[in-house]
């Protein structure tokens, strides 16, 4: 069966813009034309190509330079321009590149330098448009090392980062551009910016450090997905001094929200909010109407989580009346869905339909198939809490719909899992299992590794012989990904639990558990209750083997449970037992620990 | 998708370079919108009939500036005058991202003789120039570690462009040999022009254009040595380059800024179009001719409305037609679904100021700091009299980015690039020397 298409990586809404220029662009062009495509994400550039390719208007020749040396990008592109069978049709060539930065630089000098030199022979061989997709430093390559090339550009599309700035999207998914939807990339992707950042060090070029700055903000955002706050605010502390000696205000509005987001994820909430006020005064300052009322957005969001719901509200009307003055209608839909979840939170549920509805008029209005399928979604969910379900699973049918509409694979996910729950509250436990089932194997082809874990710790959570199975798999994650410590905690007491504390497995649960609440959550204000109930795991598993507290200290010497590489090893090794071959999603796809 | 968009879109393609007869062309020469002298292609033909004998001319121009369309006008005119025009692509024959030397220009010159007359059937591979310069190297040169007895024409030929091994080597070898090697070459052409006289009976001379050769330089780590085999060529060796025939070379702009080239003779310019006078004020004229350029690419009127607004585009353009193309596409492809003409006002003026955004952000990236009080010169003086060499050469590097552009009213002017202007950071320089001007649309900074 083919994999399905996951769900569509949203380009943030200036991306979106440069997406649908480009489309435009290819569509009303003839012959040849030549693009510069450049973006310091190589999954949003990724996700341009799969686009492209996605919606037929690409070609069949594409260098893909990920898996090839950077170095070759030379050679590979004199060996298309010398094939003796010219493209055919509508093709387009792109030549996108990832790799380590020095390689990086030296393969698109020279791949430049030859297309200058070809470049007539480009134009006569090449029947349509050429794009060259790599990092925004190929355009000053380009400038200064291929100018007759550089001459004779069509146009250049510049993509922000995948995290960057403000999303119109807080909705639901307030955090969602921080989420990884694909965890090798986000794995690698804080190095790899930080390798781009630290090859621009030391350079005096007004350009080269603010394109510095600009990957320092990505490497931060990568560095906190993988669980290292520290490190991320170390990287925008940096971005941001640059951006202040430059007086780039919008640089530095954008460097305080992500900021504000990882204090305010972490528990300081008092810290993230100063941190916004000063975005928002930035915002104001130039006039960044859009800018602010995202910030608004996402200082109402957390204000509601902190229960102050009066407070929340009028943020989020403040940041209604300016979607409003700026015509910004998608903005405005997911502010009135945002505020009705927080509205239906509080048991308003007359209040939060109404304002549901107006949200779906809008989507309705604009053509936002899937915030409409999230909209319904979250409908649904209230409904069926409030005992409706036969309602809940039409609006939830109708969100199906839609998703499959779209090929939006993890909301069909998300929407399976909820309609999961509400089996299950009606006691169809076999109809639960195989909802949840069917969502986790969706959220396994398109890599939402955090969801796929909460799935597979609500499949744990039930009974049946595979339950252990499900939640080892849940566990396995918890392994790679940073696992919200809550929930890890859960999955890790019921995973003693239902194997029994005097099981090794369970010993090296607790063990893992500690290593992961002493390292992933020390920054955060909960941090000694985390090790707290970690360590009363680890007592747990200590006591079914008589040993004594005061021992406890020397047996964990012992048993090398203070050696993290080799508990975490020989937990991996117990899961796989467990689990055998009852994996809902691909293993292969992770790299080794 | 607007189908007279699309037209519009597809007629203002940046890289492509105008025939002398396309009907899109507009003569800016002739306006003494380029220098007050007058069609820069009637000059040359002047120059080539009112000359003695065979007279050699430096001719020059930023890139899309419309220079290869002004020589293939020349080509035309020449031909219909009755001259026999050898038209000499250099980027065929040579890399032009490593120095140059006197061989290399004679080789280049000589195989696009070969290729002329071939293509003419005046001579077959028999008679071929990479033959004769093949027997010519396998006689008189030892390259170490190459024997060149064992390449043939093909690969010799193929070496020469492509290896740069080789072509070090050979010009290394070739130093002591050059003026028996450049005899060679002065020989075979002038062997070709009496074989095009045989056949050509009724026609005058035969003149030689050599172009692209201002294309050639180099990077960071050998630009000054490009830099230096250029003013080698055409002022130390320059008596060498002399060829049989009458002869126009392309050189690099920044050639004919600097003192030696007085004894060059002049070297003829091809400037942008004026849209500024000096003294900062609109150049009306100017500005018009370049609207006349889009109006022949599309309906101006019809699409965005009076047409006034583009105004501001020409102005930023500085007088430089590829830009001026690229902005106004951007504009065009910001409305491509629209679906009714003219777009509106108030969205034109939205998107006009949003593509002078984006293009002046392209030239604020590409700006390096060291490069402000030497640009804020150039607002300044308009000139580099008086410039010590280093700051002249730096300059060669500025004029590549465009971020100098060169103008003529009499004498030749330069001025920075209104977008680089309009960078937040040449603002700021600018008004601490003094020199902000109005910005197109009549506000103040």
């Amino acid at each position: 069966m083919e994999a399905e298409r996951g769900t569509p990586l949203f380009l943030g809404k200036s991306g979106e813009e440069q997406f649908s220029l480009l489309q435009d662009a290819l569509a009303i062009g003839q012959g040849f034309e030549l693009f510069f495509v450049c973006g310091n994400s190589p999954n949003i550039l990724k996700e341009v190509v799969g686009r492209l390719q996605y919606s037929h208007i690409s070609g069949d020749t594409h260098l893909d330079m990920f898996y090839e040396d950077p170095k070759d990008l030379a050679r590979l592109l004199e060996h298309l321009l010398r094939a003796e069978k010219p493209p055919k049709g509508r093709n387009i060539i792109t030549a996108r590149s990832e790799g380590r930065e020095a390689e990086l630089r030296a393969g698109w000098t020279s791949g430049l330098v030859v297309l200058n030199e070809q470049r007539n022979r480009l134009i006569k061989a090449c029947p349509s448009a050429l794009l060259l997709m790599g990092p925004p430093h190929i355009l000053l390559t380009a400038q200064s090392r291929a100018p007759d090339l550089w001459s004779v550009r069509a146009s250049v599309f510049l993509f922000p980062d995948i995290a960057e700035g403000m999303s119109p999207f807080p909705a639901r998914n307030v955090f969602r551009d921080m989420e990884p939807d694909a965890l090798p990339h986000a794995l690698k992707e804080g190095e790899y910016y930080q390798d781009l950042a630290d090859a621009l060090e030391g350079s005096g070029s007004k350009a080269e450090r603010l394109s510095r700055a600009r990957l320092l903000g990505s490497a931060a955002r990568a560095w906190f997905l993988r669980g290292n706050p520290r490190d991320a605010l170390l990287a925008f502390e940096k971005a941001r001094a640059i951006y202040e000696d430059y007086g780039d205000l919008n640089g530095k509005a954008g460097i305080l929200n992500g900021q504000a987001r990882i204090y305010s994820m972490q528990g300081d909430i008092a810290r993230a909010m100063v941190l916004w006020e000063e975005s928002l005064r930035l915002e104001e300052q130039i006039g960044d109407v859009q800018g602010k009322a995202a910030t608004l957005n996402n200082m109402a969001w957390v204000l509601a989580q902190q229960g102050d719901i009066a407070r929340a509200m009028g943020l989020w009307e403040e940041s209604l009346k300016l979607t409003e003055k700026i015509g910004d209608v998608q903005g405005k839909a997911a502010t009135l869905h945002q505020m009705a979840g927080v509205l239906a939170d509080q048991g308003d549920i007359a209040r939060a339909m109404g304002l549901w509805e107006e949200s779906l008029k809008l989507k309705e209005q604009i053509g936002d198939v899937q915030g409409k399928a999230a909209t319904l979604h979250q409908m649904a969910g209230v409904l069926a809490q409030q005992g409706d379900i036969a309602r809940a699973v039409c609006l939830w049918e109708e969100s199906l719909k839609l998703n499959e509409q779209i090929g939006d694979v993890k909301g069909k996910a998300a929407t399976l899992a909820n309609m999961a729950w509400a089996e299950g509250k009606n006691g169809n436990r076999n109809k639960e299992r195989d909802l949840n089932i069917q969502a986790a194997r969706l959220l396994g082809a398109c890599k939402a590794f955090f969801d796929l874990a909460t799935v597979l710790g609500n499949l744990g959570a039930g009974g049946g012989e595979d339950a252990a199975a499900f939640l080892g798999q849940a566990l396995w994650l918890g392994l790679r990904i940073p696992l919200p410590a809550e929930n890890a905690l859960l999955y890790s007491s019921t995973f003693i639990k239902k194997t029994g504390v005097a099981h090794r497995a369970a010993l090296l649960c607790a063990a893992a558990t500690l290593f992961f609440m002493q390292q992933r959550g020390k920054d955060t204000p909960k941090a000694a209750e985390y090790e707290k109930n970690a360590f009363a795991l680890l007592r747990q598993c200590a006591k079914a083997r008589n040993i004594s507290p005061e021992r406890l200290e020397i047996w964990m010497e012992e048993e090398r449970l203070n050696d993290s590489s080799y508990v975490i090893s020989e937990f991996k090794k117990e899961l796989e037992k467990r689990i055998g071959d009852r994996w809902l999603f691909d293993p292969a796809g992770f790299p080794p620990l | 998708m607007n189908e007279q968009l699309k037209k519009a879109y597809n007629n203002c393609k940046p890289e492509e370079w105008l025939d002398w007869d396309d009907e899109r062309y507009v003569p800016l020469s002739d306006k003494n919108l380029r220098g007050c002298d007058g069609d820069i292609v009637g000059l040359l033909q002047d120059a080539i009939a009112f000359a003695d004998g065979p007279t050699h001319l430096l001719f020059s121009g930023f890139r899309g500036s419309g220079k290869t369309t002004e020589l293939l006008r020349l080509k035309h005119y020449l031909e219909k005058s009755g001259y026999t025009v050898v038209y000499v692509d250099t980027e065929e024959y040579l890399n032009l991202n490593v120095p140059a030397t006197i061989t290399d220009m004679w080789i280049s010159i000589a195989a696009g003789f070969d290729s002329f007359l071939k293509k003419e059937k005046y001579i077959d591979d028999k008679r071929s120039f990479w033959k004769r310069l093949n027997t010519f190297l396998q006689s008189e040169i030892i390259i170490e570690g190459i024997t060149i007895k064992a390449w043939n024409v093909a690969e010799l030929q193929l070496g020469i462009k492509e290896n740069l091994q080789f072509r070090e080597k050979l010009n290394k070898a070739i130093a002591e040999k050059m003026p028996k090697l450049v005899k060679e070459c002065y020989n075979f052409l002038d062997e070709s022009i009496a074989t095009i006289k045989e056949n050509n009976n009724e026609k005058k001379e035969t003149i030689l254009i050599l172009d692209s050769f201002e294309k050639l330089q180099g990077d960071s780590k050998n630009e000054k040595d490009v830099r230096n085999s250029i003013e080698t060529i055409f002022i130390r060796h320059w008596k060498l380059l002399r060829t049989p025939c009458h002869a126009v070379y392309t050189v690099p702009p920044w050639v004919s800024f600097t003192e030696d080239a007085h004894d060059l003779g002049r070297t003829w310019m091809l400037p942008m179009c004026k849209v500024f006078n000096m003294d900062g004020t609109r150049h009306t004229d100017g500005i018009n001719a370049m609207l006349q350029l889009l109006e022949k690419r599309m309906d101006v009127h019809g699409i965005f409305g009076n047409g006034r607004q583009l105004e501001k585009l020409a102005e930023l353009s500085g007088g430089y037609p590829r830009d001026l193309l690229r902005m106004v596409r951007e504009v065009i492809l910001r409305n491509a679904r629209i679906g009714h003409l003219p777009i509106p006002g108030g969205k034109l003026e939205a998107d006009i100021a949003r593509v002078t955004d984006i293009f002046t952000e392209t030239f604020d990236h590409g700006l390096d700091g060291d490069d402000i009080p030497l640009l804020c010169k150039v607002a300044n003086d308009h000139s580099l009299s008086g410039w010590p060499g280093e700051d002249k050469f730096r300059l060669v590097r500025l004029f590549n980015k465009h971020f100098v552009l060169s103008y003529q009213n009499g004498g030749k002017w330069l001025d920075i690039h209104p977008l680089l202007r309009n960078t937040p950071s040449m603002k700021a320089a600018l008004a601490q020397c003094g020199r902000e001007r109005t910005l197109p649309g009549g506000e103040k900074p």
